[in-house]
């Protein structure tokens, strides 16, 4: 009996330990009063989380470096959680809209989600990807931290890539086998290379940009 | 041996199928502290230790406090107090651990409902918020049960539960308020929204014979958003056995104007200086109206502000706000203007602000600050430098005399690595008798270094001097007290 209660803790430790990086759902009241879903951006890509104030002169320095990202990939979605208290809600509207930051804002009054990411101080940064798995997180915001949320942007857009390799060799391995099946449709079967112009090639456009500026 | 394997695969089956959805995650801070106020080389540790998890659409979570003795931040001591009373106040610094969190949530795509100990807000904070604030050790959390249907057109919130009595009488301790809230909010239009609110406040004023005095708040909102306007308006009226009534009002208009963006706020509060209440304060500093006036009990005022953003690079703000009591006894007046200039690799903030408090009603004292602030922010090698210039001029004019002094402070935060340094100091040029400020020549440095350890604990050490308010050091903002000593915070989360 002692062994089994032993396994038990064990493997329930490994759970524990398995699971520690995985962020769950919620759902908030956004800009236009419209409640959203952290789940909703996720099916896009990368969700970069943000936690701010507008008492935080950090976290204010933080939001336009953030905006940048957000509007320079597409599978990126940056969500500003904005932690003031409901007092201050206004305040907070109108520093983003008069900055015409284009990333989502998400207020957080009773601090459910502060609490559900554990988040103790701000500015909080936290990066998710597709699987809901926490690939980053940052606590504060100093010149320069946005390089670094850039540097994990460009590591899953790599691995994004090399995932689609495989399903482009079986796509086109398909799509060969169709056409030695089925010459009448040769004319409408796109070349290895025509296939791999259709992918989406984001990180080689962004690493281009990159290297113009 | 058959039994005990076949518990093995039942256990195993079990964790895998929970696997997928059942997450678990959690948050440590471990503090220790060497004070060094008026007694010097006092010891006090504390462990703050959170829990979560979360399975499908339900969430628990509680949050447990140990403190070895609890650090008083806001005790009342100083150098002047006779050994006795020193060591009076002192004692009530207890060892304590108790279970300060508890809930339980579930969240569905149009349902919240959660029991145990939570937040409540009902508008803009006027009408209601029940909140826990570490910083500035303030509590009004409910223990108590929350329902909140949300549809994309109307949402209710109903609620109500136990709050912890604030009355400093010991026969009060274990005495809790009762507060329940009935809240709707109807979007009419996508830009238009009205809603209701209905808030009873039972607040105990007799342990003995179980008393209650009633106070009943009824409040209506109204918002309005479009890509040009932003307006949102909250009307509430209270009423409480003794017949006391109150009102408040708030009112927040935002125009955005290309380049321009023009904001204007109105209060009007009447007896609603109540602690379920969150008042907007109506001025860039967030400043109650005097000093020692209770906030929400008698004043009106309103903020102007002019945001002007030519472009990504510049940003130029003028704030103004005025603040009065019934009698213009009490007053306040508070300016702030900001130009900020964003280059590739540095930036540059200027920034002034002046504040001035009369109270001739209650207090016969008048006071003045004046803080222009210069901040640089630059990478020097790909390292984040930033240095901030303060030269804040302070002036009290009261019976007992009139003092005026001024506060120069530098401070310099440096970050290489994963190692990030900040360097504080403030020096005090004349004198002053006001208990917050220091003598002529006084010095307060502080420094702090942070870093991150295993991926996922951040450490934070701070020896020296500080004054208390907002502070930001390394990219981190918190408000603290006033602090002599050395402090060590670890926070792990995971």
């Amino acid at each position: 009996m002692k062994n089994i209660i032993t396994i038990f803790l064990i493997m329930l430790l490994a759970v524990q330990l398995i699971a520690l990086e995985k962020a769950g759902d919620f759902k908030l009241e956004n800009i236009e009063g419209k409640q959203v879903k952290l789940s909703d951006f996720q099916k896009e890509g990368l969700v970069i989380l943000d936690f701010w104030a507008t008492w935080c002169v950090p976290c204010k320095n933080g939001l336009p470096k953030l905006n940048e990202l957000h509007e320079k990939y597409d599978s990126v979605n940056v969500i500003a959680i904005n932690t003031d208290k409901p007092r201050k809600k206004s305040a907070a509207i109108s520093h983003i809209k008069s900055n015409k930051f284009k990333f989502q804002t998400l207020f957080d009054p009773k601090k459910v989600v502060q609490k559900q990411f554990n988040i103790t101080s701000i500015p909080h940064t936290i990066i998710i990807d597709q699987d809901g798995m926490i690939i980053y997180d940052h606590t504060g915001y100093q010149r320069g931290d946005e390089k670094h949320y850039e540097e994990v942007i460009i590591k899953w857009l790599k691995e994004q890539v090399q995932k689609e390799e495989p399903k482009l060799e079986s796509k086109i391995s398909d799509e060969m086998d169709i056409k030695e099946t089925k010459p009448k449709l040769e004319s409408n079967i796109t070349s290895e290379s025509d296939i791999k112009d259709k992918i989406p090639t984001e990180l080689e456009q962004k690493e281009t940009e990159q290297s113009g500026h | 041996m058959k039994k005990t394997f076949l518990l093995m695969i039942l256990i195993s089956l079990s964790v895998n199928l929970l696997y997928s959805e059942l997450n678990i995650s959690g948050v440590n801070e471990c503090k220790y502290v060497n004070s060094n106020r008026i007694i010097e080389h006092r010891s006090y540790f504390s462990d703050k230790f959170q829990l979560q998890a979360q399975y499908n659409n339900f969430r628990a979570s509680f949050k447990y406090d140990f403190y070895h003795p609890k650090f008083g931040k806001f005790i009342l001591i100083n150098e002047d107090m006779s050994d006795a009373a020193l060591e009076d106040q002192l004692n009530t610094e207890e060892n304590e651990n108790y279970l300060d969190e508890y809930y339980l949530q579930y969240e569905s795509d149009f349902w919240f409902a959660q029991i145990g100990i939570f937040e409540a807000v009902v508008g803009s904070g006027i009408i209601m918020h029940n909140f826990y604030d570490d910083d500035f050790e303030t509590d009004s959390r409910l223990i108590g049960g929350y329902v909140n249907p949300v549809y994309d057109n109307w949402q209710i919130q109903l609620f109500g539960g136990l709050m912890k009595s604030d009355n400093l009488d010991p026969a009060f301790e274990d005495e809790y308020d009762q507060v329940g809230a009935f809240d709707t909010d109807v979007n009419i239009t996508d830009q238009i929204s009205v809603g209701g609110s209905y808030v009873l406040h039972k607040e105990i004023i007799d342990v003995e014979d179980d008393e209650y005095n009633n106070r009943t708040i009824y409040a209506g909102k109204l918002s309005y958003s479009s890509s040009l306007v932003d307006l949102q308006t909250e009307y509430s009226s209270s009423k409480d056995d003794e017949d006391l009534e109150g009102t408040a009002i708030y009112s927040n208009l935002t125009s955005y104007l290309g380049k321009f963006t023009l904001m204007g706020a109105y209060k009007n509060y009447e007896n609603f200086n109540v602690r379920i209440s969150d008042l907007p304060m109506v001025n860039h500093s967030g400043q109650q109206l005097e000093h020692s006036w209770d906030s929400g009990k008698d004043e009106e005022g309103f903020m102007g502000e002019i945001r002007y953003l030519p472009n990504y690079e510049n940003e130029l703000v003028v704030n103004y706000a005025e603040g009065w009591n019934n009698n213009f006894k009490v007053r306040l007046s508070n300016l702030y203007t900001e130009f900020k200039h964003d280059f590739d690799n540095w930036s540059f903030k200027a920034e002034v602000e002046t504040l001035e408090q009369i109270n001739k009603e209650d207090a016969n004292r008048w006071y003045q600050e004046i803080t222009p602030t210069l901040t640089f922010d630059f990478l020097v090698n790909e390292n984040p430098v930033l240095i901030k210039t303060e030269y804040q001029y302070k002036e009290v004019d009261k019976i007992t005399g009139s003092h005026s002094h001024y506060e120069p402070r530098l401070q310099t935060d440096v970050a290489i690595g994963n190692y990030s340094l900040s360097i504080a100091v403030e020096n005090q040029i004349g004198n002053s008798d006001e208990s917050e400020d220091g003598d002529d020549g006084e010095f307060w440095i502080g420094g702090e270094l942070a870093t991150t350890i295993f991926n996922n604990t951040d450490v934070r050490l701070f020896y020296g001097k500080e004054k208390g308010g907002i502070v930001c050091r390394n990219g981190v903002c918190k408000n603290q007290a006033e602090f002599d000593g050395l402090r060590l915070t670890l926070t792990t989360t995971f």
